[in-house]
């Protein structure tokens, strides 16, 4: 596969210390202190992805041979292809909230024995659609018995499992800071479509609002869905669907619901979960790179690529063509910290703090420029 | 701005307003056991208001005319967002879905 050597050139020249540098240190404009679990969470992985995919130091000692990787067993092909590996051993758990489901009982988490009571189908009326996702349409609609406007969500045909999951979730995060919530359950009696009942909210739609946000209504929403976020996985929950479209913001009410529990899962430490969830723009690197035994941290990188979106009014933030480019994206992205450093040290307010062109010209934002430049006077 | 101690601090509030929606683990009485008994108040609350939301009025099924015309295709009725003429029953959106769902292979 000719996709290793490009992750090559995009991680390993640019290299571990500036990767370990961004996620060690993370910098004002992009690190309120909730997503510094983030970076710190996230360190180990990303080293991985740099060595896995970077032998560097045979690079230099055998030039002309193909590098051999540094691991003490052979190459297998998940390496080749990009995908974590892990030595025995070296699991990885959550670093909060990890023994939730461990500690309460199987009937909390075992969603696939619960048992659903169907409510009245015919209770409701559907007034307009509001979305259509791959698993459902979604529909405003009206409990004809007492005019309350809902949420109606027409499931599509899928497994039962997923089903039960996705009520058994909500069922448990009932009460819930900003969490949605489900009203009632209806299924339709002859094909057997469920259809989820949700509290309404006069969503306005994320393209139209975040670029009227102020920087205050931002700080203000993305600390409401960190409440959300901590309220699920302290319920040993993770979301792993965040992204714009799944979070309603009522303005005028300054109301957020994180809705869309679909993809939703209980952590148990250690399990091995499906990587593929999460929209493309949203998947944290543990995902792209086949890392299964990912927890609620993946919430956080995806609220990140949500908040940086909105900051920086750039949307999707991390815009990959698939999943192999969305990778490379996020590594290319971690030289911006550089840039943001360097105007850090220019623009400061007492003039003797600030470099002389000579101490500008070593910041490690020039690393590349040098690079190249001492190249060409080598080969000159 | 420390995470943990804002949960902490946010689950007792909580458990003073309304004292038992959410989720927490009790210690019964010291004498009783040691360890934790965990009910779960979130899915009691849920069935709750969920009752409350149902109400104990019934809708009679009327036999009215289908709303949505046997010709009108997906794009017809649900490319926009916008109100539909009138509203439509659940159960015959429901329908028109299935036949759509059909047609796409989605239950096979």
């Amino acid at each position: 596969m000719a996709i290793r050597p490009s992750l090559e050139f995009t991680v390993s020249h640019h290299h571990h210390n500036l990767l370990s540098l961004f996620l060690a240190r993370p910098h004002p404009p992009l690190s309120p202190s909730h997503l510094l679990s983030v970076s710190q969470s996230s360190r180990p992985l990303v080293r991985r992805i740099a060595s896995s995919a970077t032998p560097v130091p045979h690079r230099h000692t055998t030039s002309h041979r193909p590098p051999r990787p540094l691991h003490p067993f052979p190459e297998t092909l998940a390496q080749k292809i990009c995908k974590s590996i892990r030595r025995p051993g070296a699991a990885s758990k959550a670093r909060i909230y990890s023994d939730v489901n461990v500690i309460r009982p199987k009937d909390y988490w075992d969603y696939e024995s619960l048992t659903v009571q169907w409510g009245e189908q015919d209770d409701y009326e559907v007034v307009r659609k509001v979305g259509r996702g791959k698993y459902s349409e979604v529909f405003e609609g009206v409990h004809c018995t007492d005019n309350e406007k809902c949420v109606i969500k027409i499931l599509k045909p899928v497994k039962k499992k997923k089903i039960k999951r996705e009520i058994k979730i909500l069922q448990n995060l009932c009460g819930g800071p900003n969490i949605v919530k489900l009203l009632d359950i209806v299924r339709d009696q002859q094909s057997k479509t469920p259809s989820l009942i949700f509290e309404y909210v006069n969503n306005t739609d994320f393209k139209v609002l975040y670029p009227t946000l102020s920087d205050y209504d931002i700080r203000y929403y993305i600390y409401e869905l960190l409440k959300a976020l901590d309220y699920c996985h302290s319920q040993g929950i993770m979301h792993r669907d965040v992204k714009p479209h799944n979070v309603m913001i009522d303005h005028e009410q300054r109301k957020l619901r994180l809705i869309d529990w679909g993809l939703a899962e209980f952590y148990h430490p250690e399990k091995e979960y499906n990587v593929r969830v999460a929209s493309r723009y949203f998947k944290g690197p543990e995902l792209l790179v086949d890392l299964q035994d990912y927890d609620y941290s993946l919430d956080l990188w995806s609220l990140g690529c949500m908040f940086a979106g909105m900051i920086f009014r750039k949307e999707p933030f991390f815009y990959g063509h698939d999943n192999y480019d969305q990778l490379v994206k996020i590594a290319k992205h971690l030289a911006v910290p550089e840039a943001i450093d360097f105007v850090d040290k220019l623009l400061r307010y007492d003039h003797q703090e600030r470099p002389t062109a000579k101490e500008a010209m070593a910041h490690p934002y020039f690393y590349p420029i040098r690079n190249a430049e001492s190249s060409r006077t080598r080969t000159q | 701005m420390d995470v943990n101690t804002g949960n902490s601090r946010y689950n007792e509030k909580q458990s003073l307003v309304h004292s038992k929606s959410t989720n927490e683990e009790k210690r019964p009485a010291e004498k009783e056991s040691s360890t934790p008994v965990f009910v779960n108040y979130a899915a009691i609350a849920w069935h709750e208001s969920r009752k409350k939301w149902v109400g104990d009025q019934r809708m009679q099924r009327m036999a009215k005319d289908p709303i949505i015309s046997w010709s009108t295709a997906y794009e017809d009725l649900l490319s926009t967002h916008d109100s539909f003429p009138e509203p439509i029953p659940l159960t015959e959106m429901v329908d028109f879905l299935v036949d759509i769902w059909h047609d796409e292979g989605l239950f096979d």
